[in-house]
Protein backbone atom coordinates (compact mmCIF):
# COMPACT_ATOMS: atom_id res chain seq x y z
CA UNK A 1 0.00 0.00 0.00
CA UNK A 2 1.05 3.51 -0.86
CA UNK A 3 0.19 5.56 2.42
CA UNK A 4 0.04 8.79 0.00
CA UNK A 5 -2.52 7.01 -2.28
CA UNK A 6 -4.39 5.87 0.55
CA UNK A 7 -4.93 9.35 1.75
CA UNK A 8 -5.57 10.37 -1.70
CA UNK A 9 -8.53 8.12 -2.59
CA UNK A 10 -10.17 8.66 0.65
CA UNK A 11 -10.82 12.39 -0.54
CA UNK A 12 -11.40 11.70 -4.05
CA UNK A 13 -13.82 9.29 -2.76
CA UNK A 14 -14.89 12.09 -0.07
CA UNK A 15 -15.78 14.94 -2.77
CA UNK A 16 -17.32 12.63 -5.30
CA UNK A 17 -20.52 11.46 -2.90
CA UNK A 18 -20.56 15.02 -1.40
CA UNK A 19 -20.78 16.96 -4.73
CA UNK A 20 -22.48 14.46 -6.89
CA UNK A 21 -24.23 11.57 -4.85
CA UNK A 22 -24.87 13.77 -1.80
CA UNK A 23 -24.11 11.10 0.12
CA UNK A 24 -21.38 10.30 3.40
CA UNK A 25 -19.57 7.14 4.08
CA UNK A 26 -16.72 6.08 6.73
CA UNK A 27 -13.91 5.00 5.38
CA UNK A 28 -11.21 2.44 6.87
CA UNK A 29 -8.05 0.93 5.52
CA UNK A 30 -9.04 -2.32 4.36
CA UNK A 31 -6.76 -5.70 2.98
CA UNK A 32 -6.50 -6.15 -0.45
CA UNK A 33 -8.87 -9.14 -0.85
CA UNK A 34 -7.89 -12.72 -1.34
CA UNK A 35 -8.62 -14.55 -4.79
CA UNK A 36 -11.55 -16.72 -3.80
CA UNK A 37 -12.38 -15.08 -0.93
CA UNK A 38 -16.15 -14.28 -0.42
CA UNK A 39 -16.76 -10.49 -0.66
CA UNK A 40 -20.33 -8.80 0.43
CA UNK A 41 -20.36 -6.85 -2.73
CA UNK A 42 -22.51 -7.27 -5.73
CA UNK A 43 -21.20 -4.99 -8.51
CA UNK A 44 -17.53 -3.92 -9.97
CA UNK A 45 -17.44 -0.82 -11.96
CA UNK A 46 -13.25 -0.13 -13.11
CA UNK A 47 -11.40 2.16 -15.23
CA UNK A 48 -8.13 2.66 -16.74
CA UNK A 49 -6.32 5.73 -15.84
CA UNK A 50 -2.87 5.80 -18.94
CA UNK A 51 -0.01 7.80 -18.42
CA UNK A 52 3.16 7.67 -20.42
CA UNK A 53 4.88 4.75 -18.10
CA UNK A 54 2.09 3.55 -16.13
CA UNK A 55 -1.60 2.57 -15.94
CA UNK A 56 -3.65 3.49 -13.02
CA UNK A 57 -6.50 1.04 -12.44
CA UNK A 58 -9.66 1.96 -9.74
CA UNK A 59 -11.63 -1.02 -9.26
CA UNK A 60 -14.82 -0.05 -7.24
CA UNK A 61 -16.96 -3.19 -4.99
CA UNK A 62 -20.19 -1.85 -4.41
CA UNK A 63 -22.70 -3.99 -2.47
CA UNK A 64 -26.27 -3.99 -3.62
CA UNK A 65 -27.64 -1.59 -0.98
CA UNK A 66 -24.90 1.17 -1.74
CA UNK A 67 -25.22 1.05 -5.35
CA UNK A 68 -28.92 1.37 -5.17
CA UNK A 69 -28.42 4.05 -2.29
CA UNK A 70 -26.16 6.64 -4.62
CA UNK A 71 -27.48 5.66 -7.65
CA UNK A 72 -31.13 6.79 -6.27
CA UNK A 73 -29.60 10.13 -4.93
CA UNK A 74 -27.67 10.34 -8.13
CA UNK A 75 -30.73 10.78 -9.60
CA UNK A 76 -33.31 11.68 -7.51
CA UNK A 77 -35.74 8.38 -7.73
CA UNK A 78 -36.53 5.72 -5.38
CA UNK A 79 -34.25 3.07 -4.84
CA UNK A 80 -36.83 0.48 -5.75
CA UNK A 81 -37.20 2.13 -8.98
CA UNK A 82 -34.32 1.65 -10.25
CA UNK A 83 -33.10 -0.31 -13.32
CA UNK A 84 -29.82 -2.04 -13.07
CA UNK A 85 -28.90 -0.07 -16.29
CA UNK A 86 -29.27 3.19 -14.15
CA UNK A 87 -27.18 1.45 -11.39
CA UNK A 88 -24.22 0.59 -14.05
CA UNK A 89 -24.33 4.12 -15.26
CA UNK A 90 -24.13 5.62 -11.63
CA UNK A 91 -21.21 3.23 -10.52
CA UNK A 92 -19.29 3.74 -13.82
CA UNK A 93 -19.64 7.45 -13.43
CA UNK A 94 -18.73 7.09 -9.86
CA UNK A 95 -15.43 5.46 -10.85
CA UNK A 96 -15.06 7.69 -13.87
CA UNK A 97 -15.51 10.82 -11.23
CA UNK A 98 -13.10 8.75 -8.39
CA UNK A 99 -10.46 8.62 -10.80
CA UNK A 100 -9.98 11.80 -12.28
CA UNK A 101 -9.80 13.10 -8.86
CA UNK A 102 -7.80 10.22 -7.63
CA UNK A 103 -4.94 10.97 -10.61
CA UNK A 104 -5.03 14.62 -10.15
CA UNK A 105 -4.22 14.77 -6.57
CA UNK A 106 -1.14 11.93 -7.74
CA UNK A 107 0.47 13.46 -9.93
CA UNK A 108 0.71 16.37 -12.40
CA UNK A 109 1.98 13.76 -15.58
CA UNK A 110 -0.59 13.91 -18.38
CA UNK A 111 -3.20 11.46 -17.67
CA UNK A 112 -5.98 9.88 -20.23
CA UNK A 113 -9.05 8.23 -18.43
CA UNK A 114 -10.13 5.12 -20.70
CA UNK A 115 -14.18 4.46 -20.80
CA UNK A 116 -15.35 3.02 -17.46
CA UNK A 117 -16.52 -0.69 -17.35
CA UNK A 118 -19.08 -2.54 -15.03
CA UNK A 119 -20.01 -6.31 -14.61
CA UNK A 120 -21.68 -8.30 -11.87
CA UNK A 121 -19.88 -9.58 -9.66
CA UNK A 122 -19.86 -13.75 -8.89
CA UNK A 123 -19.47 -13.43 -5.45
CA UNK A 124 -15.44 -14.05 -4.67
CA UNK A 125 -12.99 -12.14 -5.50
CA UNK A 126 -10.40 -12.30 -8.57
CA UNK A 127 -7.33 -11.45 -9.42
CA UNK A 128 -6.73 -8.16 -9.82
CA UNK A 129 -3.55 -6.83 -12.10
CA UNK A 130 -0.93 -4.72 -11.19
CA UNK A 131 0.50 -3.86 -7.71
CA UNK A 132 -1.44 -2.60 -4.97
CA UNK A 133 -1.19 1.04 -4.09
CA UNK A 134 -4.31 1.96 -2.06
CA UNK A 135 -7.67 -0.08 -0.78
CA UNK A 136 -10.18 1.59 1.48
CA UNK A 137 -13.45 0.11 2.43
CA UNK A 138 -16.81 2.03 2.95
CA UNK A 139 -19.20 1.56 5.55
CA UNK A 140 -22.13 2.64 7.90
CA UNK A 141 -23.33 0.87 10.68
CA UNK A 142 -25.31 -2.02 9.22
CA UNK A 143 -22.13 -2.87 7.69
CA UNK A 144 -19.38 -2.39 4.35
CA UNK A 145 -21.11 -0.60 1.55
CA UNK A 146 -18.36 -0.79 -0.81
CA UNK A 147 -14.69 -1.46 -1.58
CA UNK A 148 -11.96 0.83 -3.19
CA UNK A 149 -8.49 -1.02 -5.01
CA UNK A 150 -6.34 1.24 -6.43
CA UNK A 151 -3.57 -0.71 -8.72
CA UNK A 152 -0.40 0.51 -10.73
CA UNK A 153 1.15 -1.66 -13.63
CA UNK A 154 3.83 -0.54 -16.63
CA UNK A 155 1.53 0.92 -19.96
CA UNK A 156 1.51 -1.36 -22.07
CA UNK A 157 1.24 -4.71 -19.83
CA UNK B 1 -35.62 33.86 -23.98
CA UNK B 2 -34.95 29.66 -22.97
CA UNK B 3 -32.43 27.72 -24.81
CA UNK B 4 -32.23 24.85 -26.41
CA UNK B 5 -29.88 22.61 -25.10
CA UNK B 6 -28.00 19.61 -26.43
CA UNK B 7 -26.48 16.91 -23.85
CA UNK B 8 -24.29 14.83 -25.09
CA UNK B 9 -22.59 11.68 -23.04
CA UNK B 10 -22.71 8.11 -23.31
CA UNK B 11 -24.47 7.74 -20.44
CA UNK B 12 -28.21 8.43 -20.10
CA UNK B 13 -27.86 8.40 -16.56
CA UNK B 14 -25.55 11.12 -16.69
CA UNK B 15 -27.43 13.21 -19.10
CA UNK B 16 -30.71 12.76 -16.81
CA UNK B 17 -28.27 14.11 -14.08
CA UNK B 18 -27.24 16.70 -16.11
CA UNK B 19 -30.72 18.32 -16.86
CA UNK B 20 -31.48 17.90 -13.72
CA UNK B 21 -28.93 20.25 -12.46
CA UNK B 22 -29.67 22.76 -15.34
CA UNK B 23 -33.12 22.88 -13.66
CA UNK B 24 -31.71 23.45 -10.44
CA UNK B 25 -29.18 26.14 -12.31
CA UNK B 26 -32.62 28.56 -12.42
CA UNK B 27 -31.84 28.88 -16.14
CA UNK B 28 -34.61 29.06 -18.18
CA UNK B 29 -33.72 26.34 -20.70
CA UNK B 30 -36.10 25.12 -23.46
CA UNK B 31 -35.91 21.75 -25.48
CA UNK B 32 -33.11 19.61 -23.80
CA UNK B 33 -32.08 17.11 -26.64
CA UNK B 34 -29.50 14.10 -25.87
CA UNK B 35 -27.31 12.44 -27.61
CA UNK B 36 -25.33 9.28 -26.92
CA UNK B 37 -21.70 10.24 -29.12
CA UNK B 38 -20.55 12.98 -30.85
CA UNK B 39 -21.47 11.13 -34.06
CA UNK B 40 -25.44 11.31 -32.56
CA UNK B 41 -24.95 15.01 -31.39
CA UNK B 42 -24.09 16.41 -34.99
CA UNK B 43 -27.31 14.50 -36.60
CA UNK B 44 -29.41 16.10 -34.02
CA UNK B 45 -27.67 19.25 -34.97
CA UNK B 46 -28.75 18.84 -38.75
CA UNK B 47 -32.33 18.56 -37.46
CA UNK B 48 -32.81 21.01 -34.61
CA UNK B 49 -31.99 24.77 -33.63
CA UNK B 50 -29.62 24.21 -30.90
CA UNK B 51 -28.26 27.43 -28.07
CA UNK B 52 -25.16 25.84 -26.05
CA UNK B 53 -23.94 22.19 -26.65
CA UNK B 54 -22.81 20.31 -22.74
CA UNK B 55 -20.79 17.57 -24.20
CA UNK B 56 -18.85 14.61 -22.33
CA UNK B 57 -15.20 14.37 -23.46
CA UNK B 58 -14.53 10.24 -23.00
CA UNK B 59 -17.08 9.01 -25.19
CA UNK B 60 -17.16 5.78 -28.06
CA UNK B 61 -17.47 6.32 -31.45
CA UNK B 62 -16.81 9.74 -31.51
CA UNK B 63 -15.75 12.02 -28.18
CA UNK B 64 -16.10 15.55 -27.68
CA UNK B 65 -12.64 16.34 -29.13
CA UNK B 66 -13.92 15.38 -31.93
CA UNK B 67 -16.94 16.76 -31.57
CA UNK B 68 -15.62 20.05 -30.86
CA UNK B 69 -14.03 20.03 -34.09
CA UNK B 70 -16.86 18.77 -36.17
CA UNK B 71 -19.19 21.29 -34.82
CA UNK B 72 -16.47 24.13 -35.59
CA UNK B 73 -15.40 22.97 -38.77
CA UNK B 74 -19.34 23.53 -40.09
CA UNK B 75 -20.45 27.29 -40.81
CA UNK B 76 -23.66 26.26 -40.24
CA UNK B 77 -23.11 24.82 -36.35
CA UNK B 78 -19.23 26.67 -36.06
CA UNK B 79 -21.21 29.63 -33.37
CA UNK B 80 -22.81 27.03 -31.27
CA UNK B 81 -20.96 27.48 -28.05
CA UNK B 82 -19.76 24.22 -26.84
CA UNK B 83 -19.16 23.52 -22.90
CA UNK B 84 -17.37 20.12 -22.19
CA UNK B 85 -17.83 18.49 -19.01
CA UNK B 86 -14.76 16.12 -18.09
CA UNK B 87 -12.88 14.58 -15.18
CA UNK B 88 -10.18 15.48 -16.48
CA UNK B 89 -8.15 17.94 -15.06
CA UNK B 90 -4.70 17.89 -17.22
CA UNK B 91 -4.54 21.31 -18.32
CA UNK B 92 -2.59 20.93 -21.88
CA UNK B 93 -5.67 18.90 -22.78
CA UNK B 94 -7.82 21.31 -21.34
CA UNK B 95 -6.10 24.38 -23.47
CA UNK B 96 -6.28 21.98 -26.22
CA UNK B 97 -10.37 21.92 -25.71
CA UNK B 98 -10.10 25.89 -25.44
CA UNK B 99 -7.57 25.96 -28.60
CA UNK B 100 -10.29 24.27 -30.49
CA UNK B 101 -12.98 26.87 -29.96
CA UNK B 102 -14.55 25.24 -26.95
CA UNK B 103 -16.47 28.09 -25.03
CA UNK B 104 -15.36 26.48 -21.50
CA UNK B 105 -15.44 23.44 -19.69
CA UNK B 106 -17.14 22.38 -16.05
CA UNK B 107 -14.57 19.79 -14.02
CA UNK B 108 -16.90 16.80 -12.41
CA UNK B 109 -18.28 16.53 -10.10
CA UNK B 110 -19.61 19.35 -10.04
CA UNK B 111 -22.56 21.67 -8.25
CA UNK B 112 -25.50 23.75 -9.84
CA UNK B 113 -23.98 26.81 -8.90
CA UNK B 114 -20.79 25.71 -11.10
CA UNK B 115 -22.92 24.89 -14.11
CA UNK B 116 -25.00 28.52 -13.63
CA UNK B 117 -21.91 30.53 -13.56
CA UNK B 118 -20.42 29.02 -16.55
CA UNK B 119 -23.32 28.86 -18.58
CA UNK B 120 -24.61 32.99 -17.92
CA UNK B 121 -21.29 33.14 -18.66
CA UNK B 122 -21.04 31.91 -21.61
CA UNK B 123 -24.30 32.73 -23.04
CA UNK B 124 -23.60 36.28 -22.02
CA UNK B 125 -25.93 36.92 -19.36
CA UNK B 126 -25.78 38.91 -15.72
CA UNK B 127 -25.48 36.08 -12.87
CA UNK B 128 -28.56 37.18 -10.15
CA UNK B 129 -27.16 34.58 -8.07
CA UNK B 130 -30.88 33.93 -6.74
CA UNK B 131 -31.10 30.07 -6.65
CA UNK B 132 -34.49 28.95 -7.57
CA UNK B 133 -36.33 26.00 -6.27
CA UNK B 134 -38.36 25.60 -9.66
CA UNK B 135 -39.80 23.05 -11.68
CA UNK B 136 -39.58 24.77 -14.55
CA UNK B 137 -37.33 23.83 -17.65
CA UNK B 138 -36.19 20.72 -19.02
CA UNK B 139 -39.07 18.53 -19.37
CA UNK B 140 -37.74 15.25 -18.06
Amino acid sequence: MNPQCQTAMKDAISKVLETMFFATALFEDADEPKIGENLPYKYESRIDVRGAQEVMTLFCLSSDRFARMITADFLGVAEDELSLQEIADAMKELANMVAGELASRMTEAEWRLNIPAFEEMKGAARQYPGKSMAAIRLLDDDGPLALALCRWSDAGK
Amino acid sequence: MPYNVLIVDDSGTMRNVIKKVLRLSGISFGNCLEAANGQEAMAVLENNWVDLILSDINMPVMDGFGLLRAVKSQPSFQDVPVVLITTESNEKRLQEAMRLGAKGYIHKPFTPETIRTLVREVMGEADESAMPDSDEGCDF
